[in-house]
């Protein structure tokens, strides 16, 4: 058989090589970027919200408004006796499981969204057809879900930060302020990990991004309904928020059974790595 | 240039089968086998849903094939893709372009990807003139195509694999793409295609593959598919030439009398044997020029091929001298 393929003149002397970062990681970031600046938008306006309102808030009695159904979304109606006023209801406001609903369904739908909506448009091929393996495309995407993470919790702690500095009596004690929100960094862990299974597994991107923010709706509900009754207080084992109870940690100013993290990291890493595992044998289709 | 595969084959796909699960499974792709060699322009032609995308995307490993081996420049192509793909420009047919990013934020961002210096990118956008600094939403269709063109290409790899090319480009726009695309594989670049443009393929593959329903139907040449294709020969005598005669020259296939007297002659094979029967009468007027493949490539599409097949694959044995 013969062809009519001519000598080469000059050859192709194939790709040069240049640095590259981590462009899934910065990709993935501009993609989710106006969900998160929705949600930092929100945070910033809440805690200057109650830094402004602080003064009307003092006439309320704090205690009664911790009890029943306040107590359950923040798992628990016991207040420190120097708790500060400015930092309670930063707890209620960003902190009660209430903000595991509404920033972890944000991160849950960026990271539902995340790889699905590649394979849904088509850039998955041009990118794995480039020198990117299915192993890192998830990690850098994985990691860009945990700087998102990162993103909305340092714009709480900024924003608390600022109102003490700005409003009079808007005082925090730090520790418990951080150690909520490692609690809550948990959540976000679980949550971001969690996302990026469900978009291991599907194909469309608004579709996983709905998924992954119901089952963040879910954990939610079992919060809620877990801690309302006795018959089903089984629920409240299933959501992450009765591990990492980040509200209850400012308002009682204690830490009890931090190994109980644990479950919520495990669950979260178990999740990720399942995602990844899932990933790096589907069919992109 | 780095080292390809045994005797220059760059692509060598044996026994290639992908099925995807359902009920029933879908056969995509069904045991097909075949080589590129390099510095070849290779077309993968087929109907729509024939199984060209699922094939290319097997290369890619985005798909992971139910059997058979995919060998590229000598490598595996699922334990190797890193290596192979460094060295691989690849044009999607179907991709929707995130329509908040500019050309220019669009290939920094897959030049960042491929790790690689985008060398070619001023040369390219000479040729296809795209606005850098548009956001992607305002592209036309065959602008959104020339972006893909560049970014495959930009690179300089030395294995282009494309999906449709062309689609979505004007005829100038076509061909400047083939006119690049000859002078890219006369430097030695290696390049898989599927069309859907006949004359396209005719003017730049070296080869072809035709798939059917997930199966090869036919692997050739492009001067093997002009001899099957073969002759068009106009011929008006000033004597009365009878059509019996004509029809009795080896190679011709159907003689057809004209009202002025001419005749047509489709011809397969040699035309030595038309000249020297024609010689014997006077000829007032002779015109010869080729069939077009589109006939014999619509025979394939069509699977009006059954006899000739055999023959096709056959002809086709370790790819090309």
């Amino acid at each position: 058989m013969t062809t009519s393929v001519v000598a080469p003149t000059r050859a192709i002397s194939g790709p040069k090589p240049r640095a590259r970062g981590l462009p899934v990681l910065t990709a993935t970031l501009y993609e989710s970027r106006s969900l998160l600046g929705a949600a930092c938008g929100y945070i910033l306006i809440i805690g200057l919200l109650v830094g402004l309102l602080l003064p009307a808030f003092k006439t309320l009695n704090i205690q009664a408004y911790l009890t029943g159904s306040v107590a359950a979304l923040i798992g628990g109606s016991a207040l420190g006796a120097h708790t500060p006023l400015f930092a309670v209801y930063m707890a209620l406001e960003l902190y009660g499981s209430f903000f595991m609903l509404l920033f972890g369904g944000v991160l849950a739908y960026a990271a539902g969204a995340s790889i699905a909506r590649n394979i849904e448009d088509g850039t998955i091929d041009i990118t794995l057809a480039r020198p990117i393996s299915r192993a890192r495309l998830y990690l850098e995407k994985w990691v860009a879900m945990l700087l998102g993470s990162a993103i909305i919790l340092a714009t709480s702690m900024l924003t608390a930060w600022v109102c003490t500095l700005v409003f009079t009596n808007a005082t925090l004690h730090w520790r418990w302020f951080l150690l909520a929100n490692l609690d809550v960094a948990v959540i976000l862990f679980l949550v971001a990990s969690m996302g990026l299974l469900v978009s291991a597994t599907m194909s469309r991107g608004r579709a996983a991004g709905g998924v992954a923010t119901l089952v963040v709706v879910f954990w939610y509900l079992c919060q809620t309904f877990g801690t309302a009754g006795d018959r089903l207080s089984f629920l409240k084992y299933l959501g992450p928020y009765f591990y990492a109870p980040s509200a209850q940690v400012i308002t009682a100013e204690q830490w009890t059974d931090p190994w109980k993290l644990l479950v919520p990291v495990a669950a979260g890493l178990i999740l990720g790595v399942a995602g990844l595992v899932y990933f790096q044998r589907r069919d992109i289709t | 240039m780095k080292a390809v595969g045994a005797a220059g084959v760059v692509v060598d796909v044996a026994h290639l089968v992908k099925t995807y699960p359902g009920k029933p499974p879908v056969r995509a792709v069904r045991d097909i086998s075949f080589q590129v060699e390099r510095g070849e322009i290779f077309g993968f032609l087929g109907p729509n849903g024939a199984g060209k995308t699922t094939t290319i995307r097997c290369l890619l490993d985005v798909l992971r094939p139910s059997a058979g081996k995919i060998t590229i420049f000598g490598l595996d192509a699922r334990r190797d893709a890193l290596a192979i793909h460094r060295r691989v420009g690849y044009l999607p047919g179907d991709v929707r372009l995130p329509g908040d990013l500019t050309a220019k934020q669009f290939l920094n961002r897959y030049s960042r990807l491929a790790g690689s210096e985008p060398v070619l990118l001023g040369s390219l956008l000479e040729r296809f003139e795209i606005p850098l600094n548009r956001k992607l939403r305002g592209f036309s269709k065959g602008m959104r195509q020339m972006l893909l063109i560049i970014q495959a290409f930009m690179c300089e790899p030395e294995l282009a694999i494309l999906d449709e090319p062309t689609g979505g480009l004007d005829p100038l726009g076509q061909r400047s793409f083939n006119e690049f695309l000859l002078g890219e594989a006369r430097r030695g670049l290696t390049v898989f295609t599927s069309s859907h443009i006949l004359g396209e393929v005719e003017r730049t593959c070296h080869r072809v593959a035709v798939i059917r329903e997930g199966e090869l139907v036919a692997v050739e040449s492009i001067e093997r598919l002009r001899e099957r294709a073969g002759q068009l020969v106009l011929v008006e005598f000033a004597d009365d030439v009878p059509e019996a005669e004509l029809r009795s020259i080896p190679g011709v296939q159907a003689v057809e009398r004209q009202k002025n007297g001419s005749y047509h002659v489709k011809l397969a094979g040699s035309i030595d044997p038309v000249i020297k029967a024609l010689a014997r009468h006077t000829i007032s007027r002779l015109e010869v020029e080729e069939a077009p493949l589109e006939e014999v490539f619509l025979k394939f599409y069509a699977g009006d091929d059954k006899n000739d097949r055999e023959a096709h694959l056959g002809a086709e044995g370790d790819g090309p001298a």
